[in-house]
């Protein structure tokens, strides 16, 4: 009987195509702005990086100053990143990690041998070599710099993008990349990262930009004009025109990720940090009460709260939008099913149970469903390109359609055409067989 | 085959009760052909619907083929509307969409048989009618005799034992009203039971039973007939 439903339902709707074409279009708008907010929020809620999410740590310390009356219950009432003087410290401490880095952001200008490309700006993340593993990036060409250029070599590493736009998507290791901060070596171009926001930032949030280059950390660190993008906190004072005085003083600025090689290493790396800050209150640092932290991925995003705020509102408005539509679609399905109302009889009185006619509504609006799920993840492909032209490269990976969000976006259209149609189904179905059999 | 006794059928609209059938009383044995006449609106279509267990009546008691239709649930009035009763309307109701024998497979979905079981039913019940060349035809393509042969059609496909037909032809000129009534007479020679609704005398006493009904109730004419022609007799004797 499904084929037949099936058929009868294709009959139904090109026979009202008018109707029919206004509920698959209330569906598509609806279905189709829902989507485009549940692909923000299910990548901005999504774990980025789930092979390690649970071994990777962000590493906050509370350093600040003891007249603040700041009370630290959580994390999220420290700043997420950490002075020079603490990083460097802990770059050199022994810590039971496997792996940890320091990285920071600034911006540069890139300067094409190729005439034809105009020069243009580009975030620069300064870390040390094993960011990329930790983070993993993989690498297209070449590979990550060495422990030696790590001490402040001028290398580069370009992501994909950059690699492409300057070099067409050639193999560029070896080549010399210009910029306004000097010439670097070209050692290595790591693929297009799929994730959909820079989760490792100390501040992370959607459409927060991703780094174009990275170059070792002390490479710019100690440079003078220091160049800086990003968040930084000072709480005690120090000769501004002075260089080495801001490296020492009191003002984080450098984020902190360590890799354990398992998450059950946590206690020990608190205790090894708690260690570090008791050493240092003996040099007259870290006066307040001992605050030491080390956050996971997923609690790191969710202490930032990305996929809430202005995520959750917008998911909730089109959410609300998309009930709307459904509304509609009600009352388009129960005049269209009153339409109908003479061949329900009829076939009431040649022996369909009031079952049989609810079953076939129900797969004629599961139909208009699907119809209007697959057009409403057109609508959605039309609004998230929108959505990149926009907002630019900063959002690209958050409004990209993957296999899960397409089949999640048909099974919303027919759900919700289902839960609309149940009711004008159920109307259509109850009505008395003999009502509409003496005239057509 | 169709037993009602003391059938009343009330429509209440607020405040309102309007009395479609009262104290109604009938018995159809199998094979009969009775034809039901009586001014609008006297409750024909409500006996039909009930007949054809539409309709529940308010209360009474109705047996069809030896069984009680009270108390059934829909699908099982369903079931019985599907294998036991076909239907003929004054108006066809057929479904435009559908080809000529789509519509008269409608009935044979409900029923469960396979595709080759459906088609040769099908096959037959338009070779009766004469209408197996038209078979790709959408309603719209035929004339009115044709569609109400179709109708025929898909009422006898399941093969019925009873076929209610409500004015089967008011809507079609005399000539056509003519060749569906022989194709009733014809059926019901074959053993149908039939229930005719109509306002056409003509047709009416064609059929083997003529009964009226006036204000909800049946009046049997060929019982009274019966019994004025018995009196008439009697007069004539003493004379």
């Amino acid at each position: 009987m499904f084929a037949y439903y099936l058929r009868l339902a294709w009959q139904s709707i090109t026979r009202n195509y008018i109707i029919s074409s206004l509920m698959v279009l209330a569906l598509a708008v609806g279905v189709g702005s829902f989507m485009i907010t549940m692909t923000v929020y299910y990548h901005a809620s999504n774990d980025p990086i789930p092979e390690k999410s649970d071994r990777l740590f962000a590493i906050q310390l509370d350093a600040g100053d003891v007249n603040s009356e700041y009370k630290v219950e959580s994390s999220a009432d420290l700043v997420a990143n950490l002075t020079y003087t603490d990083a460097k410290n802990l770059m050199d401490e022994d810590l039971p990690v496997v792996a940890k880095t320091v990285h920071y952001r600034f911006g540069t200008l890139i300067l094409p041998e190729d005439k034809d490309i105009d020069y243009f700006g580009a975030e620069v993340r300064a870390t040390n070599r094993s960011f990329f593993s930790m983070f993993n990036a993989d690498f297209l060409y070449g590979t990550s710099w060495s422990e030696l250029d790590d001490e402040g070599k001028n290398v580069i590493v370009l992501t994909q993008e950059i690699n492409d736009k300057l070099f067409g998507g050639a193999d560029s290791v070896g080549q010399t990349l210009k910029t306004n901060d000097g010439n670097f070596k070209i050692v290595g171009v790591i693929k297009k990262w799929d994730i959909a926001i820079p989760y490792y930032e100390p501040y992370p949030h959607v459409g927060h930009s991703f780094a174009e280059v990275y170059t070792p950390f002390n490479t710019f660190v100690h440079r003078e004009p220091f160049r800086f993008n990003g968040s930084m906190n000072c709480w005690k004072p120090f000769d501004r025109g002075n260089h080495d005085a801001f490296l020492q003083a009191e003002c984080a600025w450098v984020g902190f990720w360590v890799e354990l090689a398992s998450k059950d290493d946590k206690p020990q790396l608190l205790e090894s940090l708690n260690n570090y800050t008791s050493n240092q209150k003996s040099l007259g640092r870290f006066e307040r009460p001992t605050n030491n932290f080390a956050t996971d991925v997923n609690a790191w995003l969710k202490q930032h709260e990305v996929a809430e705020g202005p995520v959750q509102l917008m998911q909730s408005m089109s959410f609300l939008f998309l009930l709307v539509c459904l509304i509609n679609t009600v009352g388009l399905l129960a005049a269209k099913f009153l339409g109908k109302s003479t061949d329900v009889s009829v076939r009431r009185a040649l022996g369909a149970s009031q079952s049989d006619i609810f079953k076939q509504n129900l797969i004629e609006v599961s139909l208009i469903g699907f119809v209007g799920g697959v057009a409403g993840l057109l609508f959605a492909l039309v609004g998230l390109k929108w959505v990149r032209d926009l907002f630019g490269d900063s959002l690209d990976r958050m409004s990209t359609l993957d296999p899960t969000l397409i089949i999640m976006g048909v099974v919303v259209a027919i759900l919700a055409s289902i839960l609309s149609g149940i009711y004008p189904s159920w109307r259509a179905a109850s009505a008395p067989p003999a009502a509409n059999l003496k005239t057509q | 085959m169709l037993s009602m006794k003391k059938i009343e059928m009330v429509y209440r609209a607020d405040m309102v009760e309007t009395y479609a059938l009262r104290n109604f009383n009938l018995e159809v044995n199998d094979g009969e052909f009775v034809a039901v006449t009586g001014p609008s609106g006297s409750g024909k279509t409500t006996f039909l619907n009930i007949a054809g267990l539409l309709e529940e009546p308010t209360s009474g008691s109705y047996e069809l083929d030896g069984k009680s239709a009270g108390k059934l649930s829909d699908k099982e009035r369903s079931k019985i509307r599907n294998e036991k009763v076909g239907f003929i309307f004054q108006s066809f109701n057929l479904m435009p969409d559908l080809n000529i024998f789509d519509n008269v497979d409608v009935p044979l979905r409900y029923r469960g048989f396979s595709g080759a079981k459906r088609k040769k039913l099908i096959e037959e019940a338009l070779e009766k009618v004469g209408l197996q060349s038209r078979m790709k035809h959408l309603p719209s393509q035929l004339s009115g005799g044709q569609q109400q042969r179709v109708a025929i059609a898909r009422a006898l496909a399941g093969k019925p034992r009873f076929l209610l037909a409500d004015e089967p032809t008011g809507n079609l000129d005399s000539l056509m009203a003519q060749q569906v009534m022989q194709m009733l007479e014809e059926i019901n020679a074959e053993g149908t039971t039939i229930i005719m609704v109509t306002h056409d005398p003509e047709l009416a006493v064609r059929a083997r039973r003529n009964i009226q009904i006036l204000d909800g109730s049946v009046s049997d004419l060929d019982e009274m007939m019966h019994r004025v022609n018995e009196k008439v007799a009697v007069v004539a004797e003493e004379a």
